[in-house]
């Protein structure tokens, strides 16, 4: 599958996980949840800012527009992701419509894909 | 026996969620919190920044709110949903107790703010459209975009060509006039890059009356007129 963000498309390998039952909450899309390499991948230098939006740090002009709050529930509690809504998704070459989520944690694979994405 | 009470159960006992869900998000908006909750997320968050979380999930409902008023044809909702987020998170960390207002308050204000600010810059760009927008999708999940449909004037090629081939036929037609003729159009109707003059002007450069211009000018086209319908 690969990721678009402005000029720069990353290909990646997702690790579908059907209990993946993340939505973003106002448009309802599906959420793929990104490794933190491939978070750097995707943002560069700006991964880390977006990460920590929700404590105060400076979100990126271009990135204003695209920023959203997942809510997540997990076996170990609740938090708060930081999601975009990026340029391109495309799984299995088709283009699909869904919001990234930076975990900002390494995780099993580079990223986590809901199982309706297939 | 055994049997009874299971069937008991499974009629009678409380519906519980089937399994755990690994990571789950609600279907819906949260909902706000109730004072004391409010009050004690607040004081979490006085002690560690990293404490935002719940203030701004329970907060969601009113950028959705404060979004929907601002949405029209111009921007579209989701962008403005991004940015009364970024509001609501500038509110919720700058937000100070002391000073006497409810969140809700703050945040609404923050959020509007930020909004405001985002559609002033973008006024340049309110009623563009992406040529490669979907404009509807059918059932099997084809898009239909502006591109596929703007079209272009039947004769826009043959147009161009009719036109180039007039020009040639005019230029040539000018040229075999006299030089005091061709002199006398060339400056009336601007040809090669020149302004064009008014009948006046070409009368005192020539030396003679206007009057006597308009008369050549006259009998000048018509000649052209019946060059060029002759060679057509």
């Amino acid at each position: 599958m690969s990721l678009t963000n402005g000029e720069k498309t990353v290909s990646v390998t997702g690790l579908v996980d059907s209990g993946n039952l993340l939505k973003d909450p106002f448009s309802g899309k599906p959420v793929i949840v990104l490794s933190e390499k491939i978070s750097n991948e995707l943002f560069g230098d700006d991964a880390a800012d977006l990460c920590c939006a929700f404590c105060g740090a400076a979100v990126p002009e271009r990135y204003k527009e695209k920023i959203r709050a997942i809510p997540m529930k997990t076996v170990g509690g609740e938090s708060l992701l930081v999601g975009m809504n990026i340029d391109g998704i495309s799984v299995g070459g088709k283009k699909c419509s869904a919001i990234i989520a930076l975990s900002g944690d390494e995780l099993s694979a580079d990223c986590i894909v809901p199982a309706e994405l297939l | 026996m055994k049997n009874i009470f299971i069937l008991i159960r499974k009629y009678f006992g409380k519906r519980r969620p089937r399994g755990v869900y690994y990571i789950n998000g609600p279907e819906s908006l949260p909902p706000p919190l109730d004072p004391e909750d409010e009050a004690r997320a607040i004081e979490e968050m006085a002690h560690d920044r990293s404490n935002c979380d719940k203030l701004i999930k329970h907060n969601l409902r009113l950028v959705v709110y404060i979004s929907k008023k601002f949405d029209n044809a111009g921007t579209g909702i989701e962008d403005l949903i991004s940015i009364g987020t970024i509001g609501l998170i500038k509110a919720v960390n700058t937000y100070k107790p002391e000073k006497n207002i409810k969140l809700a308050t703050y945040a609404s204000r923050c959020i509007e703010n930020e909004i405001l600010m985002y559609i002033r810059k973008n006024s340049a760009h309110k009623g563009d459209v992406s040529i490669d927008e979907p404009l509807n999708v059918d059932r099997d999940g084809n898009e239909l975009s502006l591109s596929d449909v703007l079209g272009t004037d039947d004769d826009v090629v043959s147009e161009g060509i009719e036109r180039s081939e007039d020009e040639k036929t005019v230029r040539e037609a000018v040229s075999m006039l006299e030089w005091r003729e061709r002199e006398i159009i060339e400056m009336r109707y601007g040809l090669g890059g020149r302004r064009e003059m008014t009948q006046k002007e070409v009368a005192d450069r020539l030396g003679i009356s206007q009057s006597y211009i308009s008369r050549l000018e006259k009998k000048i086209i018509e000649h052209l007129r019946e060059e060029i319908t002759a060679k057509v």
